[in-house]
């Protein structure tokens, strides 16, 4: 392999790939990159078996081969070389970087060590846009719970239809919900997929860039532009997170987003370490929000709202409820209630053009 | 355990408490449970094994004057001292005499407490006139005389206003003797001691104490609390202001506050087969898992610890939604680290423990959940089993257990006679 790149598009390769390079692994392989230069460009691709990810950059490509490089040296490279052209040559497992003046030589493995992509049938696919796999994501992906007992609910579940997809994730303390019209029609499909591939969908892919997608039986690739992304699907079924959106909540709470989003921190401050439990009061057009941690003292304050329903004293973690009003793009927001032990639910109010998003949370038990 | 004070304060004035403390408790009650052997032996041992391995639970007065600690391996205390006799902990006899401990104390005031297994407090205040306003030291006498009569212990009695200065009197009063503090002098008491005296004053804040030059008591006492609370925050501040002046208003209680409970076992001989230690290791969680429920706590966080051959230690824990108490689901969790933990070093193990942290005195989580889809771990039925074999228990002792820790039980005894 014979390459000369820009230092530019060197760094631009391998900002893109690092994310999927595993920080530790038993495997030395996966502490490497795979470089593979072919007509017009290199490839880079890395993985934690889990997840691959794999660009291609623009490069002179004068002898085409391949080799993997320990991907943390070249990135530390690349980032001190001077801005000129960098060459890329191998001889047997070693390659050698120049740029400038510089010169380095590093012990690679052959490219046969690294592991095969999974092969997934891109011409059975379905295409989206950055936008809209952005907009999901990153409404629900936060929500997902990263306790190893239930392995199902590390996952986002993807549900596509023929006219809408929806996006869901889950702890079992709380959960987000959004859907959205598709924008090209296409398979049915119900995918559960590791948030961690979703965060490498949402940095690689953006604005109306075509993403194409496809699934195999145990993945699913992501195909724009220069990227590819594959994921190994988590094996279902999911747990039916119908059944848990309350359909019977009758007091209603329609409330300033930054109001009361301002409130929420505020009483944060004072709340637990361990449990961050605040306690709302409903009745009336003021809602009360209250704290009170032995050994650390106290706080309150009043906001605004309009309720409509029976009084209500209710306690939640203040840091579940400011991670869902973060999603709510919103000036008014919409809190159901049922009672002091069931799921409250808030969702954004007013704008046609928000997107269907729905979240629950549960409540803490008051201390008295 | 939140536990409710378990009295009102009768009247104003100095409150009467009492800490009594089994002297070398375990040492005791292995006599007690065999007088022909160990009768009039003065070199005794408990925990490890004569081959010299695990550690040292409670060595005897003859012991601790060659300089052996509890907690030091056993082989170091048989190098220090090597005429000692090793047994092994005596269990069952530590249970019963506790619970007759407990049940003595009782009789002298409705406000006594065990604080652990061989030491508890009593408030004695508002009772001057049942013991015909005799000085408190010598009700003091006449309790320990009962206790020794009562349970075949000696104990050694602190006395004093409160909890703090009761139970840093009793070590002026061991072996088998009673030291009173009188009322109004526990701070000239407290002056008297050093820093490395006062309980709860670890070798890392007396290393922090070190650091900033504070090397007795009349240094200590003379900070105030802004300097403390710079160096240490606010909480541990007024904290240790208070402490080094003997000064604690807290009511008597029994165990409360407990942040973890635990249980570890040192082999024999070092095990690598993961069925013999998943054996081991639902022993030791049968262990926690009865104390946890004895004590009326729930627990969150499962700990499987191991000590390998190179006494190198790895733990692994999970923290589950719900609180949990019965064996069978601890067992799961923990054999699940268990697996965790070997699939990344499969070396010898000396050593496994398990703990049991985030406790509660309730199941009910106070972040409730969306059961539909997390279903808890632990139903009704694993926790009316976990009662049944509880309530066996009191009555008849460690009689029921899983077969492998029976048999375990069993081999062990076997392997001591």
């Amino acid at each position: 392999m014979k390459v000369s790149i820009t230092r530019e598009k060197l760094q631009e390769g391998l900002g893109a790939v690092a994310g999927s390079i595993p920080t530790r692994s038993t495997l030395p392989v996966l502490s490497n990159l795979l470089l593979e230069a072919e007509e017009g460009g290199l490839r880079m691709s890395g993985t934690d078996l889990d997840t691959a990810v794999s660009v291609r950059v623009a490069a002179e490509v004068e002898v085409g081969g391949a080799i993997t490089v320990p991907a943390k040296k070249l990135q530390e490279i690349a980032r001190e070389l001077p801005p000129a052209p960098v060459g890329l040559s191998t001889q047997g497992d070693a390659i050698s970087i120049t740029g400038g003046r510089s010169r380095f030589r590093l012990n690679g493995l052959s490219k046969d060590e690294f592991p095969a992509f999974p092969s997934v049938p891109f011409e059975e696919s379905w295409t989206t846009t950055g936008r809209e796999l952005n907009q999901l994501i990153s409404h629900v992906s936060f929500a997902v719970s990263t306790e190893e007992t239930r392995p199902i609910l590390n996952g986002v579940k993807w549900e596509l239809r023929p006219d809408e997809t929806r996006m869901v994730a889950t702890n079992g303390h709380r959960l987000a919900k959004i859907t959205i019209a598709r924008s090209s029609g296409g398979a049915e499909e119900d995918l559960i997929v590791h948030p961690r591939a979703l965060q490498q969908v949402q940095k690689l892919f953006g604005g109306d860039e075509e993403v194409q997608i496809a699934r195999s039986e145990n993945h699913l690739g992501f195909r724009g532009g220069s990227v590819q992304i594959f994921t190994r699907l988590i094996e279902g079924p999911y747990p039916d997170y119908e059944q848990v959106i309350p359909k019977d909540n009758d007091k209603v709470l329609i409330a300033d987003r930054s109001g009361l989003t301002g409130a929420v921190r505020r009483m944060a401050i004072v709340a637990s370490d361990q449990t961050h439990r605040i306690r709302l009061s409903l009745g009336g057009p003021m809602m009360k929000f209250s704290v009170q941690t032995p050994d650390l003292g106290e706080g309150s304050e009043e906001l605004p709202v309009e309720y409509e329903g029976e009084p209500l004293e209710i306690g939640f973690n203040a840091n579940y409820l400011l991670e869902l009003l973060r999603y709510v793009s919103t000036d008014e927001v919409k809190l159901t209630f049922k009672a002091p032990e069931r799921a409250a639910t808030l969702e954004p109010l007013g704008n046609e053009d928000a997107p269907d998003f729905l979240s629950l949370v549960m409540p803490l038990r008051l201390q008295d | 355990m939140a536990a409710p004070s378990l009295g009102p304060q009768l009247k104003a004035g100095p409150r009467r408490i009492l800490h009594v403390d089994v002297d070398a408790m375990f040492v005791q009650c292995a006599v007690l449970a065999d007088p022909e052997r160990l009768g009039g032996v003065d070199l005794i041992l408990v925990g490890g094994s004569p081959s010299g391995r695990g550690v040292v639970t409670s060595a005897s007065y003859g012991c601790r004057a060659y300089g052996v600690r509890s907690a030091m391996p056993t082989a170091t205390a048989l190098r220090l001292c090597p005429d000692a006799t090793v047994v092994k902990v005596p269990g069952e006899m530590v249970r019963t005499k506790s619970r007759a401990l407990a049940s003595s104390i009782a009789d002298w005031s409705p406000v006594a407490a065990m604080a652990s297994v061989d030491e508890a407090y009593i408030d004695l205040t508002g009772t001057e006139g049942l013991h015909r306003n005799e000085p408190l030291v010598e009700t003091a006498r006449r309790i320990q005389r009962d206790l020794k009569e009562r349970t075949g212990l000696d104990v050694s009695i602190g006395g004093a206003a409160n909890r703090l200065v009761a139970k840093m009197a009793t070590s002026f009063a061991k072996p088998a003797g009673v030291y009173v503090v009188a009322p109004g002098e526990e701070e000239a008491f407290v002056a008297s001691l050093q820093p490395e005296d006062l309980i709860g004053v670890g070798p890392a804040l007396l290393a922090s104490l070190r650091r900033r030059g504070i090397v007795d008591m009349t240094s200590l006492r003379a900070l105030d609390v802004e300097t403390m609370a710079a160096w240490w925050g606010p909480d541990r501040a007024r904290w240790l202001w208070r402490r080094c002046r003997g000064i604690d208003e807290g009511p008597i209680r029994g165990r409360e506050g407990a942040k973890s409970i635990s249980s570890e076992t040192t082999f024999p001989r070092d095990v690598s087969d993961l069925g013999e230690l998943e054996r081991l290791l639902l022993g030791r969680v049968v262990s926690v898992a009865g104390s946890l429920r004895r004590q009326g706590y729930y627990a969150r966080t499962i700990t499987v610890k191991l000590r390998y051959a190179d006494f190198r230690d790895r733990s692994r824990s999970r923290t589950l939604v719900d609180s949990v108490q019965s064996d069978r689901v601890i067992f799961s969790v923990a054999r699940e680290l268990l697996g965790d933990l070997r699939r990344h070093n499969e070396r010898p193990v000396r050593l496994i423990g398990v703990s049991l942290t985030g406790l509660s005195d309730s199941p009910e989580p106070e972040q409730q959940s969306l059961i539909a889809l997390v279903p808890p771990r632990e139903n009704a039925r694993d926790r009316a089993l976990s009662a049944a074999v509880d309530r066996i228990r009191d009555k008849h002792g460690r009689v029921i257990a899983p077969g492998s820790v029976l048999a375990d039980q069993r081999r062990s005894r076997e392997g001591d006679g």
